[in-house]
């Protein structure tokens, strides 16, 4: 039996093979399509939801006033009749305009400009953590499968998978911030400090824009902590589905082979069963990512992460619909991107399915 | 295999160890900056459009009112940009005259024109605050004289002028970014951005920076015309934080001041800090719809009968024992710091004999009947209205009652509420001004909170007329004897039963000096010094 035979990784070749330039103008033909059933369906639930947008916005004095009752309807377009509504804001969003917030008072775009990047600076560093440190531990755990090692990951990997992330957030916080005394605390930056100037909304990465060191080095010391939070769900999640492929794949009869040619396990290990492995890593990790962004509402709160998760509660709370409209195609874009870019590492990665077109 | 695993292992520890190094919060040495902790109530920093707790305790440092109080006090007005005022005999006609001294942060003077703009601007904006304005008309008669006129005896003018919706901003400089104060201000008044980057007001402290889920920057205005206090902070910085942070942060050192914190929550918090125990502005109560026709329960809540079975089943000291150390039960609507406050032995006590047999008397029986509140988990006070709710539910059953309770977040159950189309109702006020006609006005049959019971106008005369004669009354102890009787019939025949003014605990640093609890800006962050070298 001969080993599977490996050809060398090109990214050039999987990109120019004929059928990709189709493949990715198919695919976003079909996202755009998926943005506006999403808008449609977003923009339904939100009409079913049973509240008031106005009682919800307006103090008790203001509502009980119908002059400014009738202000507030005309200035936020809900005095106009649902279908109404739901055709500007398509207009509206084909020149990117997501409306303007009923709480903030802004356009709901300005509004994500700001949190988005928050949530996305944690989400970045929580999942290259998860997936440096989950594919790490999994493969641990598949090569020495049922012995100790095996076990404590498998009880870590598994707690990280159970524990519920605001119970994690809360201990975390108490533990390295109020014992240990090794965490900032809450925020962004210590309390009135100055933040960079906004270029990609990254604290970490616009400081070093501006070759402003220490800053940088505090905003990076405040986001560790709720990114590692953020990252624990993901790591244990990864952590098992490393070590399941693993398994799988150290059982094929070409790793056997490979083995028995004598080439060093650390070889084995990288080029015959990882890269096969990496498959349903990554469709696992392109998830994990989006759920990051979307499920980042507990640990935002604990930490007072100014992100997308908070915009997102404060906007439900307040019955803001432009708001939880913007947040909700956000995420969409993310997650329709997310899968984009996971079927593109498929054909970079696995030649069957570029051959297939 | 096993070695790869060691190095792993001495990896992460040394790791660990340096990233500790690194982590480590560096020392607090800036004892100048006071760093506020609470859990955001904001909107804006737009005093006209901004009307919550967090608001206007921003909004109270940065624009100066013609009149304002001292410390936690709520009842006696002193003088703001206004140095003198005068109150005609039947109190519709308010006349301030300007501190000539006054000016802006910007080091112009404050006139009448500006006060003038401002109020205008608060009244057509029509943003949530602006329903202090009605009825009252604003003249400048000259550059140092203010009038503000109402068709109607309206003597709690001199309290609303407190209020920090009818902070004095620089008419000039909002002009030139977008302000207005033309009738169509609520279209045409654009100016709601740019004081969310600066402030244009006259008070110790000016906008750094503003960030509506993260944090305020507040930094001393240099050029205070009433002189800087030289042990005043230099910044002053309000954090949106989770109250079980707050207190995490507040033993730890890392805040000044913890706002939200619950009496349970504010006990074993180390020798670093002073609690400030005070009455909350809120007070939390109950009510039976009395819109007979609204469903089958209601035609029973409206009976008088069904109220006092409500009424005297509760078991309130449970309640106030569950609300915490400084609660206390509320004998009255009007909390215990206004005038006309109701003392303890007209508190309403628990008899159950007599609820059991005004049950049996208002027929009710089996007919389900459900109690609308918040329901969304929040808390106010340390309250949280679910276990409110389950407390009353608990009481209620024993008398006979056969209740629902129906939680609903905020968005949903507010309308219902304000709609009047709830059977019972579980909620709370917090005055709008420091004046007990707040109440009066607004409990009393037909007022705003007597139309959500479904108790209009013409249902109590008695009772309003009452509430005519406080609206009326400018004598103080006249008023006061006013408000106390208003209650009282309130608490015989109104569909209003009150439950609770639970305890505002302030959490502050032993360093800070002149902390205490104000019913409407909670905290008067221009107060506060420092006793830090």
């Amino acid at each position: 039996m001969k080993p599977a035979p490996v050809k060398r990784f090109s990214v050039r070749r999987a990109l120019s093979g004929a059928g990709f330039l189709p493949f990715i103008v198919r695919r976003l033909l079909v996202s755009i399509l998926l943005i506006f059933g999403i808008s449609f369906i977003s923009f339904s639930i939100t009409q079913l939801v049973p509240g008031d947008p106005v009682a919800a916005n307006l103090g008790q004095s203001a509502y009980s006033d119908p002059e400014i009752v009738a202000a507030f309807k005309k200035e936020f377009g809900l005095d106009q009749p649902v279908p109404v509504q739901y055709i500007k804001y398509v207009g509206n969003l084909l020149q990117g305009d997501l409306g303007v917030s009923l709480s903030s008072k802004r356009p709901v775009m300005e509004d994500l400009r700001e949190y988005f990047p928050a949530t996305l600076e944690i989400a970045l560093i929580a999942v290259f953590f998860a997936l440096f440190v989950g594919i790490l531990l999994g493969t641990i755990s598949a090569m020495t499968r049922d012995r100790l090692p095996d076990q404590i990951i498998r009880v870590f990997s598994l707690t990280g998978v159970s524990m519920p992330v605001f119970w994690t957030a809360l201990t975390t916080f108490y533990l390295f911030f109020f014992l240990l005394g090794w965490a900032p605390g809450t925020g962004r930056l210590e309390p009135g400090a100055e933040t960079p100037a906004q270029v990609t909304g990254l604290f970490t990465v616009d400081a070093l824009l501006e070759g402003d060191f220490a800053t940088f080095r505090q905003a990076f010391a405040y986001l560790l902590l709720p990114a590692g939070v953020l990252a624990i769900y993901a790591v244990g999640v990864l952590t098992r589905f490393t070590r399941a492929s693993v398994l799988e794949i150290l059982g094929n009869d070409y790793v056997r082979s490979a083995r028995a040619k004598g080439l060093p396990e650390f070889t084995v290990i990288r080029r015959h069963v990882l890269r096969p492995a990496l498959l349903s890593i990554i469709t696992v990790a392109g998830v994990a990512f989006s759920s990051l962004l979307a499920g980042s509402v507990l640990v935002e709160s604990v930490f007072s992460w100014p992100g997308l998760g908070q915009y997102a509660y404060r906007a439900a709370v307040g019955l803001d619909l432009p708001g939880i409209m913007g947040v909700s195609m956000i995420v969409a874009t993310v997650y329709i991107l997310m899968n984009l870019l996971v079927d593109v590492l498929y054909r970079i990665i696995d030649p069957q399915m570029r051959e297939a077109g | 295999m096993r070695s790869s695993i060691k190095i792993l292992g001495v990896a992460t520890l040394s790791s660990s160890l340096m990233l500790s190094g690194f982590l480590s919060s560096p020392a607090n040495a800036a004892t100048k900056n006071l760093v506020v902790e609470t859990v955001f109530q904001l909107t804006s920093t737009d005093p006209a459009r901004s009307f919550e707790q967090t608001g206007n305790m921003i909004n109270h440092a940065l624009y100066e009112t013609l009149l304002t109080y001292k410390g936690a006090d709520a009842a006696t007005p002193v003088a703001g940009i206004a140095s003198k005022w005068t109150v005609n005999a039947n109190a519709t006609r308010f006349t301030f005259t300007l501190n000539p001294r006054a000016t802006f942060a910007s080091g112009k003077k404050i006139t009448s024109a500006d006060v003038l703009f401002s109020l205008n601007r608060l009244k057509n904006v029509k943003g949530n605050p602006s329903s202090l304005m009605a009825g009252i008309t604003v003249a400048a008669p000259n550059p140092s004289t203010v009038v503000l006129t109402t068709e109607l005896p309206t003597p709690q003018v001199l309290a609303i002028v407190t209020s920090p919706a009818l902070g004095i901003l620089d008419s000039a400089a909002l002009k030139a970014n977008g302000g207005s104060d033309a009738d169509d201000a609520a279209t045409k008044d654009t100016a709601l951005e740019f004081l969310k980057k600066r402030s244009v007001g006259s008070g110790r402290y000016t906008l750094t920076s503003f960030n509506l889920t993260t944090e305020v920057v507040l930094t001393k205005n240099p050029k205070y015309w009433g002189g800087v206090n030289a042990k005043g902070y230099d910044k002053i910085v309000i954090r949106n934080v989770p109250v079980n942070i707050q207190r995490l942060n507040a033993i730890k050192g890392t805040s000044s001041i913890a706002v939200d914190l619950s009496p349970d929550q504010s006990e074993g918090m180390g020798n670093r800090v002073n609690v400030i125990q005070g009455k909350a502005s809120n007070v939390f109560f109950i009510y039976l719809s009395a819109n007979k026709t609204f469903s089958p329960a209601t035609a029973f809540t409206s009976n008088p009968k069904c109220i006092e079975a409500v009424r005297y089943g509760i078991n309130y000291k449970k309640i106030v024992r569950y609300a915490g150390a400084g609660a206390i039960q509320a004998p009255g609507i009007i909390p215990s710091f206004f005038s006309g406050a109701l003392g303890a032995k007209d508190a309403i006590k628990q008899d159950t004999a007599r609820a059991k047999a005004a049950y049996d008397a208002c027929g009710i029986g089996k007919v389900p009947v459900s109690i609308g509140y918040w329901g969304d988990g929040g808390a106010v006070n340390g309250l949280n209205f679910g276990s409110l709710a389950a407390l009353v539910d608990e009481d209620l059953r024993a008398v006979g009652f056969n209740v629902t309770l129906k939680g609903a977040p905020i968005a949903v159950s507010l309308p219902i509420y304000r709609e009047n189309r709830e059977e019972m109702g579980l909620w709370l006020w917090g005055p709008d001004w420091p004046d007990s006609t707040n109440y009066t006005e607004s409990f009393s049959p037909g007022g705003k909170v007597g139309l959500r019971m479904g108790w209009l106008a013409g249902a109590d005369p008695a009772i309003e007329r009452l509430r005519a004669s406080a609206a009326v009354s400018t004598d103080a102890k006249a008023r006061a004897v006013i408000f106390a009787n208003w209650q009282r019939e309130m608490n015989k025949r109104s569909p209003l039963i009150p439950l609770v003014q639970p305890a505002a605990i302030i959490v502050a640093n032993k360093s800070v000096i002149g902390v205490a609890n104000h019913p409407i800006w909670k905290l008067n962050l221009s107060e506060l010094t420092t006793n830090a070298r």
